[in-house]
């Protein structure tokens, strides 16, 4: 393992070294710059607003003049739960819905600890498709943005190969670590886990995002960048080892995630990975995401809900 | 300058107050930004990042302690800048500047996050003027003439004392079973 000297001196006490001189023009231009920023960043939110206001006012004239159902701006809401265990049965969880109800979900894949997130709203989401604008090393394998006829699942041919302008679907490092030991039931090689996986979930129906071992204390931050409501969890893995083919060893190893969920897209971004939360968010945030304008319509006839992992797994 | 005043302004949202923090350290943000994106960034992206620094002060102002304002803009100014190199695809100054310790695998962070605590104590342990020859070079990445002018020494001296804070560090990992003395080097 390298350790850089800079790296291992994080946040250190240098209250008493002075450096740097007073530069009063400097001062003032970066004054000059900040108080633009900080202008700048509240007129959007004031003309988002008044646009919101004309488009639904122009909305609401055209469903008076023509009686058609149009598209109206709506808003998607997340929320966050942990989920407990439910005593009856194996693998399944037990959910608080809007009502204050009790759901069972069976999730499938039991850990000590899950986190769920209800994401709905008004309007179906749109798709997306995402251009990552930083990472910290290439992807090994990715899907480029869907076809116009809407498929979600299709993939490209194999001789195609991305260029700097592509837009996604999904991304991810799944390069090979150095293996760490062998599973516990002597089944394959265990190695540190995926470096990274960017990829969109939607704000389907009842559809519940369910995060398996983690807690509401894993939440290291929680945060709104503009359209985003930003979930950062560290997530803890435990890994049962024979790392000489002989005793088992239990160590705990972590996944990171970012989560981006859009409040006027209906999209979520998960970046997740056993990078560092702050490399993966560094991702996000250089992150460019554009929707294609295709609404996205997953039928849930039964009305149950519908628990779906977000976990990146490598089997 | 009251800077506990000032932050409890700004948290009410008082760009007077921020503009009197700006004028009292900005010209400390300059230089640690500059002793790591220049060269090769011109002067202008040095105060893109300065700016850059108070603008996080702003958004973080309800979570600064006002007795360690230096120590936050010193971090976030790190970052900023390391992120601006790391951005336009530029090496980091001192990241060949590495102890190598036979320790891999799943434990990798949390062994990293013990190194790092051991590391701030083996530096809060040296004398002065070492500690502060260490933080200026390691930490807000000052060159070695300019922390040996800073201080009235020569440079020589300042490599020499550097390299003793160096030494210290790596016992003080190994003895707290960071690596072996055989591979940390």
């Amino acid at each position: 393992m390298k350790l850089p000297v800079t790296e291992l001196l994080e946040d250190c006490n240098v209250e008493y070294i002075a450096l740097g001189t007073p530069d009063a023009a400097m001062a003032d231009r970066v004054k000059a710059r900040v108080l633009n920023e900080l202008a700048h960043r509240r007129k959007p939110r004031i003309l988002r607003l008044r646009r919101r206001l004309r488009m639904t006012l122009l909305v609401a004239a055209v469903l008076l003049l023509f009686g058609t159902v149009a598209y109206a701006a709506g808003l998607f809401r997340v929320e966050a739960q942990e989920l407990t265990p439910d005593g009856e049965s194996p693998q399944t969880w037990l959910l608080h819905d809007q009502s204050g109800d009790e759901v069972s979900l069976f999730v499938g894949d039991r850990s000590e600890r899950a986190l769920a997130f209800s994401f709905s709203g008004d309007t179906p989401p749109h798709e997306v498709e995402f251009r990552p604008g930083w990472l910290p090393e290439d992807p090994t394998f990715w899907l480029p943005e869907s076809q116009p006829n809407g498929d979600l699942f299709g993939t490209p041919p194999w001789d195609w190969a991305p260029g700097e302008d592509d837009w996604y679907r999904y991304l991810i490092d799944d390069r090979e670590r150095e293996a760490i030991g062998t599973w516990t039931d002597g089944d394959g090689q265990v190695d540190s886990g995926i470096p990274y996986l960017i990829v969109a979930e939607y704000a389907y129906e009842k559809q519940i995002l369910v995060l398996n071992g983690a807690g509401a204390e894993d939440i290291v931050k929680h945060e709104v960048w503009e359209d985003y409501e930003v979930y950062e969890i560290r997530c803890a893995k435990d890994i049962y080892l024979r790392p000489d083919g002989e005793a088992e060893q239990h160590v705990q190893s972590y996944e990171n995630y970012v989560l981006l969920f859009s409040r006027s897209g209906g999209y979520m971004i998960n970046i997740g990975g056993s990078l560092p939360l702050d490399t993966l968010e560094h991702i996000a945030r250089e992150l460019e995401v554009r929707d294609t304008g295709r609404e996205l319509i997953y039928p849930n006839p039964s009305g149950d809900y519908r628990p779906n992992l977000i976990n990146i797994v490598r089997g | 300058m009251d800077e506990k005043e000032l932050l409890r302004r700004i948290r009410k949202g008082d760009t007077d107050a921020l503009q009197q923090i700006i004028d009292g350290y900005s010209g400390y943000v300059y230089a640690i930004v500059k002793n790591i994106i220049q060269p090769p960034l011109q002067p202008e992206d040095i105060e893109e990042v300065v700016s850059d620094v108070f603008l996080r002060l702003w958004e973080k102002a309800e979570t600064v302690d006002a007795d360690r304002l230096r120590s936050w803009l010193a971090a976030v100014t790190r970052n900023r800048a390391k992120d601006k190199l790391r951005a336009l695809h530029l090496s980091l100054p001192l990241e060949e500047d590495v102890l190598d310790c036979a320790v891999e695998g799943p434990e990798e962070d949390a062994l990293r996050r013990e190194a790092g605590r051991i590391a701030r104590e083996a530096v809060g342990s040296l004398p002065e003027p070492d500690r502060s020859i260490f933080l200026r070079f390691y930490y807000l990445y000052q060159k070695t003439g300019d922390i040996a002018a800073a201080l009235h020494m020569k440079p020589a001296a300042v490599r020499a004392r550097l390299s003793r804070g160096r030494e210290r560090l790596k016992a003080m990992l190994e003895e707290r079973g960071i690596g072996h003395e055989a591979a940390c080097h």
